[in-house]
Formats: C-alpha cells, sequence, structure tokens
C-alpha cells in the first residue's frame, strides 16, 4: 500500500498525464493521436491499481485542506445517467446512477454531461469538498478522478 | 572537454540537463552516458528498441528519465518515439509497435514509451521535450536527448 503522500503524487501525475491527452488532442489527429494517447494511456494505467487500492483502503479520509474541487469522469459505452445530487447545505451526496458516489461539504455544485467519442460521458465537479468517500457501485470507477488543489 | 561535448550540455545543481530537447549523435550519446555497466546494460537494451524501431518506421526518438541525468545508476529511460505529421497504419504498423512495447516491458525494464507525430519540427520538438521531461517525483522539469534513428 502507498503512503499518503505517494498517493497524492500518483494523482497529480495522473492529472498532469490527461492535461497532456487533453493538449495532445488538440495538436494531433488520426493514426497519430491514437499512437500519443496509447503511450500516455500506458503510462496513466500504471498509476491508477495503486491509487484504487489506496483509495478502496482508506474507504474514507479527508484530504488536505487546501483541495477545492473534486471532479469524476465516467466514460464508457451506453448510456451514463445523469448525476443526481442530494443536499447542498454542509453535505452531499453525488450518484452518478451506475458508477460512483462521492460524500462531501460542498459549497457549489455543477453537473454536465456530454458525448464523447468513446461513449456517453458524464462528468461531475463539486467545488469545495473537504472531504468525499468514493464507493465502487455495479463495478464501474472513473476513468479520471481529479483533486484540484 | 572535445568539441562534441559542446553540443549535450553540461547538467545542472541538480544533476538534470537544461529543459528541451537537445540534439546529438548516438556516438555523443554514447560517450556522455555510456559509463559504467550498468548504463552500458540499459544502453544495450535501448539498441535494441532502436532496432525495432527503425522496423516500425519511427524517424526519432527523445530519451529522458533518469538515464539522461548525473545519475550512476538509473532506473531506466523514457523513451518517445517520432513519427511524421501524417502516420498512418501502413508507415507505423500496430503490430510493430506492440513488439516494441513488450520488448520493452519484459522481465527488468518497464520503460515508459510515448509516441509524437511531429516529424523533424524544432519547436515541437522543444515544447514535448519539456512537457516530458518533467519528473513528477522531484517536481522539477528535466532535459531530454533528441536523437535521429
Amino acid at each position: 500500500m502507498i503512503s499518503f503522500s505517494d498517493y497524492l503524487e500518483a494523482v497529480d501525475e495522473r492529472q498532469r498525464l490527461e492535461r497532456l491527452i487533453e493538449r495532445g488532442r488538440k495538436e494531433f489527429s488520426g493514426y497519430g493521436l491514437e499512437l500519443f494517447e496509447r503511450g500516455l494511456r500506458a503510462k496513466i494505467a500504471k498509476l491508477t491499481p495503486s491509487i484504487e487500492a489506496w483509495e478502496l483502503q482508506q474507504g474514507y479520509f479527508s484530504p488536505v485542506p487546501h483541495i477545492q474541487s473534486l471532479e469524476c469522469v465516467i466514460l464508457g459505452s451506453g448510456m451514463v445517467e445523469l448525476p443526481t445530487v442530494l443536499g447542498f447545505s454542509s453535505s452531499a451526496t453525488i450518484n452518478t446512477g451506475n458508477v460512483q458516489m462521492f460524500q462531501g461539504r460542498v459549497q457549489d455544485v455543477t453537473l454536465a454531461a456530454s458525448q464523447m467519442p468513446s461513449g456517453n460521458a458524464a462528468e461531475t465537479s463539486v467545488l469545495g469538498a473537504w472531504s468525499y468517500k468514493p464507493v465502487r457501485n455495479h463495478g464501474r470507477v472513473c476513468e479520471r478522478s481529479l483533486l484540484v488543489g | 572537454m572535445s568539441e562534441k561535448n559542446i553540443l549535450i550540455p553540461q547538467f545542472d545543481e541538480f544533476g538534470h540537463l537544461p529543459v528541451g530537447g537537445h540534439e546529438c549523435t548516438w556516438e555523443e550519446f554514447y560517450e556522455r552516458f555510456r559509463i559504467n555497466n550498468h548504463r552500458e546494460e540499459l544502453c544495450n537494451k535501448l539498441v535494441e528498441l532502436v532496432r525495432l524501431a527503425k522496423n516500425c518506421g519511427f524517424l526519432g526518438v527523445l530519451i529522458g528519465g533518469s538515464f539522461p541525468t548525473a545519475k550512476d545508476n538509473p532506473d531506466d529511460m523514457d523513451l518517445a518515439w517520432v513519427t511524421d505529421f501524417e502516420v498512418t497504419k501502413a508507415t507505423v504498423k500496430p503490430e510493430c509497435v506492440q513488439l516494441m512495447e513488450d520488448r520493452a516491458t519484459t522481465v527488468n525494464y518497464g520503460w515508459s514509451m510515448q509516441y509524437l507525430p511531429i516529424d523533424h519540427d524544432h519547436e515541437r520538438i522543444q515544447q514535448w521535450a519539456k512537457a516530458f521531461g518533467y519528473c513528477s517525483k522531484t517536481k522539477r522539469d528535466r532535459g531530454m536527448l533528441v536523437l535521429a534513428l
């Protein structure tokens, strides 16, 4: 099991790699983009098991207080239900219907869904989430989960 | 110092090359970095991958990671293979890429492989060398070497 600092480092690195993928999508296309993403996805895949193992082990944790937002993007084939949000004042449970739930103190919640090339995607962004509890639901996990300081 | 060594800059105070991509020949690369048995072993592995990469149709490679640093016993090399702008599955076959990746991840080796469809565009090579040169462990930018195949 990795340490908390290693966990945060891995999450940061995954976030950086995802930003590179986004940058590549603006610059490349076709098979070139496919190759470009292939390399970065492989790096992300190396990071993900330790991140998920840490999150599953902890069940609940209070991340460092400077974390200002939490974002979960779900990609996959088939319809993804729009997220539903229960409670807005001191705590909230966000249930994406078939993927993952979070709990946390929430200042603001924005929800969005968009069509992605690989299928439907639902994006949930929670601003001011000071703590959260990731729960696997139906075996699906976030394709990327971002903690933004 | 020989005139050749001027092409590869000196390390900074952290033992890293200056940020960006530094073009050099294979002779210069070996002279500067193949300086002990451990590094020679890594170079032998690289030679094998380069042979495959040439057969695949790649044009060049950016070498990063801890290898092009002052570290005596670097862990690995991060490799970013360069293709032409309009790369297709005919010019770089997917099965060939898979073979390279399989060879790069054999026992004792877990090298990271990226792909960049940027041809010999100097400006883009510099931009991506900066992006790929970042070290998440040290939180520092490191330079990469740029070699033609």
